[in-house]
């Protein structure tokens, strides 16, 4: 780290910048020569130029005559001692990008950081992180990133640009500083001294997908605005209304992991948490629900209304004025009494009252102190609907001079910001291509996170903090740096983070100990164990009044498990990525029930019309009748090569009510039209055939005969016959289990593969040819009844069979098995005859049908100099064709064994970790020997629930699940196919 | 230059034949027989039998050893792998090729043979006694030095060649 | 004992052995005719477009054609065993025929032999093409090499179908190389010009039809005959195993070897058949391939129609006797209804049902009607390889799985290519060897010398 803090400290001597950027760039040139020598044909410098122009003519005719391009490694004189070459080194960090919190560890492999894990040590996200901080690390290398300070699109030195704003300022004005949620404390202390030394400027915060709502209601309720934390874990009794906890709310990681925990159950500890989820559109969360309640927007505020009176009538508290609802709710208020203070109300909608009433009921069920915590706030969305709706009407009455903006972005989520051309100047801060910077005077690029210093508070009392894992890639300066080079301040952000933690944070017996700096920089996080005190007041019974719901068409606006509100639009690991619960990539498109697309005569692809838009509609069974859904963060016009006008932006629909922004919009009307638009879908069959895939059980049925639901299992265990001998594996027998009933399907896992294994994004075209090349996969199932199913998640990825199909049929031997159980392929052997393929039950092999890599028909990630060098050195860039799959990432195998051999002891269990199960949020992946009869794996293997996929073909997978076991009554059909499954053979 | 072989052209396969017959019985030479398509009686009663079927017998025999030697050693000694669970001497599957790679050897060698004892092998050019020989005539060669000329002309002229040309 | 008189007349007229050289090789003589030169423009053409879709498979990829990651095979294995299946014809004539002793091959057997080995090799282009990575096919060779050495995997019915192939495209060109030694003699004594005389001399290899050489020639030809029969039974029964070793619903069935060969049989006969039909025809060899014959090869066709249709029903049987829920899926639900209800039905009525019309005599001589037949035999066949390669691939056992396949331009594209190779291989063996093998014809043609000491020695012959 030494390194790293002095050239940022160098950086920082403000007057020096030309010396600086040379540094800079000989670092930068030093540290992608050592591995990806793409430089050279990359835009050169100077440097770059001379250093080419060094090798004599003879080379440069070699150069021209050879056909493959020339690689040349310059290595470095003098190493830095962090720095080996072909070993990764790991750096604690934090990864926040104003909506989400994850604490990570960066991979960095010479020089260039690779791949995000996750921090199992942070008492926070415990290890978990999601698709999109798995992504994040792509941002990085992306092309559309600004590369220089310009002024009105002309490129200038920071300080020309520094002088310009310095002038600006001077004169007075007042001046808005407009950013998304900030949760640094250091970077409170930068905008502290801002705010000192231009007196006539205020901060706002603002979130794209605002939970104001929240916030609002706890001011009005107790008397504070905050969120409190959420403890899911303690909750024997999970009642969600429209909130996606799992996938996008608040803060999905976090949650994911409490929600799982509650989720395990086994035949010594039958217990699990009862989850109902009551919403419109078919979440991820819904997906997970024990049972499922689809409602429009409106009637679940009305039910909500009812359970709050019949509370409020139990606990006598006064009721709010609602109208009656529709559905039963004795049931859930039975549920929710009976789980008093281990019971959990939470709800994704952005209107106070309806927030109020969640408050009242988690409060009348004595649920604060247990399952929500008033001490340890979640310090997220901290963005003010109201006060932005203010500084809006103070831009259209002029009373805005300068507006700096840093990472938010209102022209493209407001669907235009005309008011902003009010205030006569307008900077941003901001990292990457977007639509409000582009209409901004000023630009000034931020670095990435991966490159800058920074902490964070994600809940009140841990902290956690960032550090730059390599030296700034292009003449980007950090958003802390630019207000306090602009607040006049010498003493760069980097070296304030330092104090400002040794002063405030650390505990006083470490006060001025260097030591104690270091320390929690390796850890990454700190926490405060005291002086955590609760900011409310007493409780003040809300007072709410609901109007009677209208009978017509509801949309809802939700973000999406990918692209989150938008910002994610330029990656293209996020856009390839499957929806968990529709299985559309690359679009966004409009869910509508099955009732009433029958009704309107509506068909998938078909094109409607709403608000005088055209979209395609996917009939999405579980839609709630009378409510149509759409995707946030679509629609992108400025956002680089891969996330430009894809799908529609629902962001220009999202109006504000009393102040609040709703993401509910009702009364809309849809007219059909002749036209139809192709969806790229990654699954078209949608049940189970009846086939035991997933298998399930009741907790019920569980408790009562822990086979319950497996029984298939035992019958084919009992049928396995053999011709040949079983293949013993003396040694390591690698194994993988995956428990159903805590896999959500959120994707982190898929995004984690790809970016640990190399894998090629192949655009909407490919994927909608079904020629997606994800090594791992979420298959998702529904069944029964269409207007309400039963939703089946299952990850799967290559199962290594001990009698693998796809090995025999091989002529070339390019697949065979090693002698640790792993179904390995050698690309270079193989021919690509896709007999594997064909004969692989599970479908999980795939092929390169065309060259992924720098091809222009495939402009994304791989077809950029400067995105490849996110690429995994350990693994093998695919030819064309060629057949690839998952290899339970034998890289990390071989390293981790590797290490124990130079230590000379043995492997421990859980030691090795494959992309995908390092950082599950869930933790519902279990990787490991199972020759060990003491390893997590094989003590899963001999559980009652395990069986294995299509394991009446007697493949002998290594990968197991775990039968999903719901907290729900068993449904007259789910048991009767379940039955008819194990009559077949 | 002095002729050194009598032919006698028949048109018929019959009066060949009954030719063919006498000079047998007379003990007259024949030196070669030509014929448009293969009249039996002229192979099997002249000359030794072709051995050409017992050595393909032969090659068969020896290439199925070889074959499966081969497989054996490469699958089982020199590299085994685990293919399938299969152990690596998975000996049904070595069956389908050694017969296939049997039938191929046996083919290939016996074709050789074949160019090599008949001395027939592309652009090979051997005097050809006559035209019509591979037409519509019956051509029964003997050699002046190891017959009676006159016998043997006037033998088969009596049983119907339709002219006897010296050459 | 067999008796050639009890049949009447193999061949119509009493020519003299000169007139059958003549009437045989006359067209070798003649000026190409019109239709020749246009059927040659024509089918140069298709071989263009196949060699674009060639070209284009191999500079961008297999995915310029329609196969994905749940049916990795489509077109291209489909057109192969196709192929294959009519690359059957010549060899099971000749070799059956020849063991039944059925002396009326002869007419035919030299035209079905060329057939084969212009099919075999239009199929072998499909296995090499359908590769990722043709350029690195010479892996599949089992040589010493510098990669440790690896040799190959003898599990997988892929090398076995690459070893198969290889032995039966050469055996057969050899069987029909050989055949044409004499006729080549033939030609290079009789013809006037003096290229013809060197380019057919050079290929007679010094024939001169001397008792050695004729003693020899015989010898090899049994042991080829001998070799081919095995060859024809095994070759197809190999193509089959690329199937039936597979775990796929549908594939994995101990019915496909012989249910395979007979297949083959079944579409070789129906093309022979289809090309007899023109040949005589055209060249006015109604005397040589006469109507007893075609009707004879149509009642063969009649009766492995019968063996067809045995073969469906039991493999339909069987999926429903198992039980297995994924058997009963593809032959039920995606087969027989569903997805590819269509190309189930063609393949069933081509095969099974429209042949069988034929056991009406006057259906049988009427040539027009058992032209059309036999062409739809071919079509039914195809269907059926389409039934077996894409219906099991697309929903077999996961059904998150399941896609749907339906072939690009260039799959098209490269079929008609290979169509073209056929009709131009065809046309240039019309035009420059000897249709129908003369040597043998003359052979046959002495049974009807009206003398009894003739037959009976030709028995001895035999004997």
């Amino acid at each position: 780290m030494e390194k790293q803090w002095r050239s940022i400290d160098e950086y920082k001597n403000g007057g020096q910048l030309d010396e600086e950027k040379k540094v800079e760039k000989k670092h930068k040139n030093a540290v992608l020569d050592v591995l990806d020598s793409k430089v050279v044909d990359a835009p050169a410098s100077r440097r770059d130029f001379l250093k080419l122009f060094g090798f004599s003519v003879a080379t440069a005719a070699v150069v021209s005559s050879c056909e493959k391009p020339v690689q040349k490694a310059i290595p470095y004189l003098i190493k830095p001692e962090e720095v080996t070459p072909g070993k990764a080194s790991y750096y604690a960090s934090t990864f926040f990008d104003g909506t989400e919190y994850g604490s990570v560890l960066v991979k960095v492999r010479d020089g260039r950081p690779i791949k995000i894990e996750g921090n199992h040590q942070s008492p926070v996200s415990r290890g978990g992180t999601s698709a999109r901080i798995q992504a994040s690390v792509l941002n990085l290398y992306d092309d559309a990133r600004y590369k220089e300070p310009t002024i009105r699109g002309k490129e200038v030195g920071w300080e020309e640009l520094d002088n310009v704003v310095w002038d600006r300022l001077a004169n007075g004005g007042h001046t808005v500083i407009l950013t998304s949620t900030v949760i640094s404390p250091s970077t409170r202390e930068v905008f502290r001294k801002f705010m000192q030394s231009h007196p006539n400027s205020e901060w706002i915060q603002y979130d794209e997908v605002s939970a104001s709502g929240i916030r609002e209601a706890h001011r009005a309720v107790f008397g504070a605005p905050v969120i409190p934390g959420y403890h899911f874990d303690r909750a024997r009794y999970i009642l969600s209304f429209d909130a996606d906890f799992l996938g996008t709310w608040i803060a999905p990681v976090e949650f994911t992991r409490d929600y799982a925990a509650t989720r395990e159950v086994t035949s010594q500890h039958p217990h699990m948490s009862k989850h109902i989820q009551v919403e419109s559109a078919l979440s991820m969360t819904g997906s997970n629900a024990d049972e499922r309640i689809p409602v429009t927007p409106l009637e679940s505020d009305l039910m909500l209304a009812a359970i709050y009176n019949s509370l409020a009538g139990a606990t006598g508290y006064p009721p709010v004025s609602a109208p009656p609802c529709v559905t039963e709710v004795e049931a859930l208020v039975a549920g929710l009494m009976h789980h008093r203070g281990r019971s959990i109300v939470v709800s994704g909608s952005n209107d106070p009252g309806v927030q109020k009433m969640v408050a009242g009921i988690n409060y009348m069920l004595d649920n604060y102190g247990s399952t929500l915590d008033l001490e340890r706030t979640i310090q997220l969305k901290q963005g003010d609907d109201r006060k932005f709706a203010a500084l809006i009407s103070a831009l259209d009455s002029g009373g805005v001079d300068n507006l700096v903006m840093a990472h938010v972005n209102p022209v493209y989520s407001l669907g235009g910001f005309e008011s902003m051309k009010k205030a006569g100047f307008t900077v941003y801060i901001g990292t990457a291509l977007n639509e409000t910077a582009e209409a901004c005077q000023l630009v000034c690029p931020d670095h990435h996170f991966l490159e800058a210093w920074g902490d964070a508070e994600p809940v009140k009392g841990s902290y956690s903090l960032q550090q730059p894992c390599i030296h700034p890639l292009f003449n980007s300066r950090s958003f802390q740096d630019s207000m306090l080079v602009w607040a006049g301040q010498h003493r760069g952000y980097s070296d304030l983070v330092k104090f400002w933690w040794e002063n405030n944070i650390a505990p006083a017996d470490e006060k001025g100990n260097k030591d104690w700096w270091v320390r929690t920089l390796q850890a990454g996080y700190y926490v405060k164990e005291s002086g955590v005190n609760p900011s409310t007041e007493k409780y003040t019974p809300p007072e709410v009044v609901l109007h009677p719901a209208q009978s017509d068409l509801t949309l809802t606006l939700y973000s999406t498990v990918a692209i989150n509100d938008g910002r994610y639009a330029n990656n293209p690991w996020l856009q390839e990525l499957p929806d968990p619960v529709s299985k559309v990539c690359w679009d966004n498109y409009l869910a509508v029930s099955p009732a009433d697309a029958a009704t309107m005569g509506l068909e998938d692809e078909m094109v409607v019309r709403l608000k005088g838009v055209e979209l395609p509609v996917l009939i999405q069974p579980g839609q709630a009748k009378g409510t149509v859904s759409l995707a946030l963060g679509y629609g992108r016009t400025k956002a680089g090569k891969v996330g430009e006008n894809l799908g529609v932006n629902a962001f220009a629909w999202v109006p504000f009510l009393e102040g609040m922004r709703s993401y509910t919009i009702s009364q809309v009307r849809l007219e059909t039209t002749s036209l139809t638009y192709p969806i790229a879908r990654t699954q078209t069959q949608h049940t189970m055939e009846g086939r035991p895939i997933v298998r399930e059980t009741s907790l019920e049925e569980f408790t009562a005969d822990p086979y319950a639901g497996n029984h298939f299992h035992l019958e084919s265990e009992a049928q396995n016959q053999t011709l040949y001998p079983e293949t013993k594996f003396d040694g390591y027998h690698w194994g993988l289990m995956v428990d159903q009933n805590k896999c959500t399907g959120c994707n982190n896992c898929v995004v984690a593969c790809i970016a640990e294994n190399n894998v090629a994004v192949v655009g909407k075209e490919e994927v909608k040819k079904r020629r997606i090349m994800h090594w791992i996969r979420i298959d998702r199932y529904y069944s029964e009844n269409p207007e309400n199913p039963k939703v089946f998640q299952q990850p799967v990825m290559c199962q290594h069979c001990d009698n693998a199909p796809c090995e025999n049929v091989c002529p070339v031997s390019a697949t065979m098995h090693s002698n640790e159980g792993l179904n390995q392929v050698a690309y270079v052997r193989c021919i690509g005859t896709k007999y594997c393929i064909n004969n692989c039950p599970y479908r999980v092999r795939r092929f390169n049908w065309f060259r992924f890599v720098k091809n222009d028909k495939f402009d994304f990630n791989q077809n950029s100099d400067l995105s490849r060098l996110v690429l995994n050195p350990d693994v093998t860039v695919r030819e064309r064709g060629v057949v690839e799959k998952c290899s339970f990432c034998v890289q990390r195998i071989q390293e981790k064994k590797m290490e124990a051999k130079l230590e000379n002891r043995e492997l421990t269990d859980g030691e090795i970790q494959p992309a995908c199960v390092q950082s599950c949020p869930a933790g519902a992946l279990v990787f490991g020997n199972m020759n060990d009869p003491g390893a997590k794996v094989s003590k899963l293997m001999k559980e009652e629930r395990n069986y294995h996929l299509l394991e009446q073909l007697h493949t002998l997978p290594s990968v197991g699940y775990l039968t999903k076991v719901r907290n729900a009554k068993p449904g007259p059909e789910s048991d009767s196919h379940q039955a008819q499954d194990e009559n077949h053979g | 230059m002095e002729a050194q072989y009598i032919m006698g052209v028949f048109d018929e396969e019959q009066s060949m034949l009954s030719a063919f017959r006498r000079m047998k019985e007379e003990e007259v030479e024949i030196e070669d027989v030509f014929m448009p398509y293969p009249v039996h009686e002229v192979l099997e009663n002249h000359g030794k039998k072709s051995k050409i079927t017992i050595v393909g017998w032969f090659y068969g025999l020896f290439a199925t050893l070889g074959v499966l030697a081969f497989l054996v050693y490469t699958a089982v000694i020199d590299w085994p792998l685990n293919y399938g669970g299969k152990p690596s001497n998975a000996f049904p599957s070595f069956l389908v090729v050694t017969i296939i790679l049997t039938i191929f050897s046996i083919t290939i060698l016996s074709l050789f043979t074949f160019s090599w004892r008949a001395n027939l092998w592309p652009s090979n050019q051997k005097p050809i006694f006559h035209e019509r020989a591979t037409d519509d005539k019956f051509v029964i060669l003997v050699k002046k030095d190891k017959v009676d000329v006159l016998k043997a002309s006037s033998l088969m002229k009596e049983t119907g060649a339709s002219e006897i040309i010296e050459k | 004992m067999y008796n050639t008189e009890v049949r009447g007349p193999l061949i119509l007229g009493n020519k003299v052995l000169d007139q059958i050289t003549r009437d045989i090789t006359s067209p070798l003589y003649a000026r190409p005719k019109f239709w020749w030169v246009v059927g040659l423009g024509i089918s140069s053409i298709m071989m263009l477009l196949g060699f674009w879709a060639i070209f284009t498979t191999v500079s961008q990829g297999i995915g310029t054609w329609g196969v994905n990651n749940t049916v990795g095979w489509g077109w291209a294995i489909i057109n192969f065993v196709w192929w294959i299946g009519i690359g059957h014809a010549g060899t099971a004539f000749s070799i059956f025929l020849l063991i039944l002793r059925q002396e009326w091959r002869s007419s035919i057997n030299r035209a079905a032999e060329a057939m084969t080995v212009v099919a075999v090799g239009c199929a072998a282009i499909f296995p090499a093409l359908h590769m990722g990575r043709i350029w690195d096919a010479f892996y599949i060779f089992p040589y010493p090499n510098t990669r440790g050495p690896l040799w190959v995997n003898y599990n997988s019915p892929l090398f076995w179908d690459f070893i198969a192939i290889s032995a039966y495209l050469l055996i057969s060109a050899s069987f029909w190389y050989l055949g044409m030694i004499p006729d080549f003699a033939t030609i290079r004594d009789n013809t006037k010009s003096k290229i013809k005389k060197a380019v057919y001399g050079f290929f007679a290899m010094g024939w001169r039809g001397s008792i050695g050489e004729w003693k020899r020639y015989e010898g090899l030809s049994y042991i080829l005959g001998g070799i081919a029969a095995v060859l024809v039974v095994s070759v197809h029964s190999i193509v089959s195993t690329d199937f039936a070793v597979a775990v796929e619903p549908g594939w994995h069935t101990t019915i496909f070897p012989p249910y395979f060969v007979v297949g083959a049989i079944f579409s070789g006969f129906a093309m022979v058949m289809t090309l007899m039909i023109i040949l005589r025809k055209i060249y006015k060899l109604e005397d040589y391939v006469t109507n007893a014959h075609l009707d004879k090869v149509a009642k063969i066709l009649i009766f492995i129609s019968l063996i067809m249709g045995t073969a469906y029903s039991t493999e339909i049987f069987l999926a429903w006797y198992s039980g297995n829920e994924y058997e009963i899926f593809t032959f039920f639900h995606n087969r027989i209804t569903g997805e590819f209800t269509v190309q189930f039905w063609c393949m069933f009525t081509f095969n099974a049902l429209v042949p069988q019309l034929m056991w009406f005599r006057k259906i049988r001589s009427n040539m027009l009607i058992v032209f059309i037949i036999s062409i739809l035999i071919n079509v039914g066949m195809w269907f059926e390889r389409f039934n077996i390669v894409v219906t099991s691939l697309t929903k077999d056992y996961l059904p998150s799985a399941w896609a749907t396949y339906s072939p690009t331009f260039v799959e098209i594209a490269m079929y008609l290519g290979t169509l073209g190779i056929f009709v131009f291989g065809v046309l240039l063996f019309f035009k420059y060897i000897p249709m129908i093998a003369i040597s043998e014809v003359k052979a046959v043609n002495k049974y009807q010398v009206p003398s009894t000491q003739s037959s009976v020695k030709k028995g001895n012959g035999r004997r």
